[in-house]
């Protein structure tokens, strides 16, 4: 078996069934970022003895049929998700030595149900950006080809899953950040509905839209992986007591009568023309096998990433107040007062990025400024869910793309904020709206760059989300970029 | 229409957040956040008043933890990431607060 083309489901399957074993799926994967991460700048830190220690123990257990639903399967988790003894940098050298003293709770899960979690995946620092250039320890490439971006923040992960290092990555969207880099590298990324996954160990951003996610080289793999992670966690007092649907069983490929709403005045303009092909290419599909797709109207919109920065950066200027040198993080030496011991951290800590959202957020929540813009912004966010809410009344499902382009280059939007902002023109909504939403590939550009389909659903209907992408899925047939990074095409 | 342009308090501001900005830096992200506040303050005239109600969402309803001790961290495995500690049990060492 190939472990950088098989899916979780396949490897778990031959784990069970005795024709592998934990330790040498554990191994394989190690040896594929051992001989791939130089040139992907994906993980940061890799545990091998570690992984290699839970795989001997899963291999120790006689009757594997009652094997987690994740047994075997390695994971790389973003490297702001924390994970116990292993260090969690969230991208920054603010948190460069951290080593967390309890693990997230999606971690836990996944290890209860036997995933083997391999390393940590790089990101932009504090999940802050859309291409992956703001870590502190370097960007990540694109695996389809490697002078371009992978999308942010969780562009490790997205790129670990793409290039085949691992099957599977946990990532966190706060405004697209599984999303859009799940598009701009070819793989499914899921942003669950707000409050379906614990937050307890994310390193917060922005909480009223941080969300943990899943990113697979499959439909069915981040089906699994999201009913692995969800559900109520006392640790979070936003998770929801849903019940979590075992979304997998009901993949059966029958879209019929399913309603997918467009709102083609959002892709009128600002769309590159491959991705508009690429996105009716595959409504086409959808109809095809039965999908009803309708033309919608979606309210406010043209404010919603105005209003995501506004609201975003004024909770991360109250979250990442905590980094001040004092209990954990990076302390500045030799300040003998304690407000310039507070600054020097913070501004050696700090990058680029951080630092500018950090100050406009201090800004918007600043007297003078607090009405005019972060309540203004609340107000639209108001107008933008109930947008969504009035649209999901009459379709099933929302469709547009995932991002307005295919991957760019290393550094073309690394020094114009705005521009990079605009990556998330398609992410925001659903985010700000609290809504579930993934990204599924769905064709490639002429110059082998692949593009995303995002599709929205109603809060908690993560199932017609999964079915309808699996159904696409199935006559669409992606695969990942070869090992050499060049990529293949998909298509049925 | 975007709001009318202004400049950025970035001194203010910084010192607010508690950074220490380099009078470099301090030039650039003035530059840079007049670009940002032109483009987010786009929403500072929009006509957003709220909603009128619209239908339930039928979200779950949040449910809070029994008030109640439970295991927690050592005060060890809580200060072990600390960047200066004294003493035993350990204590986290800061600069004089007072003159």
């Amino acid at each position: 078996m190939d472990g950088s083309t098989a899916t979780a489901g396949a490897l778990r399957a031959a784990f069970v069934d005795g024709t592998t074993t934990a330790t040498m799926i554990c191994e394989a994967a190690l040896a594929r970022i051992a001989s791939r991460n130089a040139e992907l700048g994906a993980m940061l830190a890799v545990d091998e003895a570690s992984a290699l220690r839970r795989a001997a123990a899963l291999d120790a257990v006689d009757d594997r049929r009652r094997a987690g639903p994740l047994a075997a399967v390695p994971v790389a988790v973003k490297d702001n998700i924390c994970t116990a003894g292993l260090t969690t940098t969230a991208g920054s050298r603010m948190l460069a030595d951290f080593a967390p003293p309890y693990s997230a709770t999606a971690v836990e899960r996944l290890e209860r149900a036997g995933a083997i979690v391999v390393g940590k995946a790089n990101c932009d620092e504090f999940a802050m950006g859309s291409s992956s250039e703001h870590s502190a320890f370097g960007p990540v490439r694109n695996p389809w080809d490697r002078s371009r971006t992978p999308g942010g923040s969780s562009g490790g992960s997205a790129a670990a899953v793409a290039a085949g290092l691992v099957p599977l990555a946990l990532g966190s969207d706060t405004g697209g950040s599984v999303r859009q880099p799940a598009a701009l590298c070819g793989c499914v990324g899921v942003r669950p509905t707000y409050g379906r996954v614990s937050r307890h160990g994310l390193v917060a951003f922005a909480s009223s839209l941080d969300q943990i996610g899943p990113l697979a080289a499959t439909v069915r793999d981040a089906a699994v992986l999201l009913r692995v992670i969800a559900g109520r966690d006392a640790f979070d007092a936003t998770t929801a007591s849903a019940p979590v649907p075992d979304w997998e069983a009901a993949l059966d490929g029958d879209v019929r009568g399913c309603r997918i709403g467009v709102p083609r005045h959002l892709l009128a303009s600002g769309v590159d023309a491959e991705v508009s092909a690429a996105v009716t290419s595959a409504l086409e599909v959808l109809a095809s096998q039965g999908a009803e797709i309708r033309e919608i109207a979606l309210a406010h919109t043209d404010l919603a990433v105005p209003a995501y920065y506004l609201i975003a950066t004024a909770e991360a200027s109250s979250n990442l107040a905590r980094y001040d040198g004092v209990r954990y993080g990076h302390r500045a030496s030799g300040e003998r007062a304690l407000r310039a011991m507070y600054e020097r951290s913070r501004a050696e800590g700090f990058g680029a990025e951080v630092k500018r959202r950090v100050i406009l957020g201090t800004f918007v929540l600043s007297a003078g400024y607090i009405d005019a813009y972060y309540r203004q912004a609340q107000q639209a966010r108001e107008q933008i869910t109930a947008g969504f809410m009035a649209a999901l009344d009459e379709v099933d499902l929302i469709a547009m793309p995932t991002s307005p382009t295919p991957a760019f280059p290393l550094g073309e939007r690394l020094h114009d904020p705005v521009a990079m902002y605009l990556s998330d023109v398609f992410t925001v909504g659903a985010s700000l709206a609290g809504i579930p939403a993934l990204s599924i590939p769905c064709g490639l550009t002429a110059g082998g760059l692949p593009v995303g389909l995002q599709l929205a659903g109603r809060p908690f209907d993560e199932a017609t989300l999964f079915r309808v992408a699996d159904a696409f899925e199935r006559e669409y047939g992606f695969r990942r970029p070869g090992p050499s990074g060049a990529g293949r095409r998909g298509g049925a | 229409m975007p709001a009318e342009r202004e400049d950025f308090p970035i001194a203010r501001v910084a010192a607010l957040a508690r950074l220490r900005l380099s009078p470099a830096e301090a030039t650039l992200y003035q530059a840079q956040l007049e670009d940002i506040l032109a483009f987010v303050g786009q929403v500072t005239t929009a006509a957003v008043d709220r909603p009128s109600p619209g239908p339930d969402l039928d979200l779950p309803p949040v449910v809070e933890r029994a008030d109640a001790v439970s295991a927690s961290l050592s005060a060890e495995a809580a200060l072990a990431n600390a960047p200066d500690t004294v003493g035993t049990p350990a204590l986290v060492r800061v600069p004089k607060i007072l003159g």
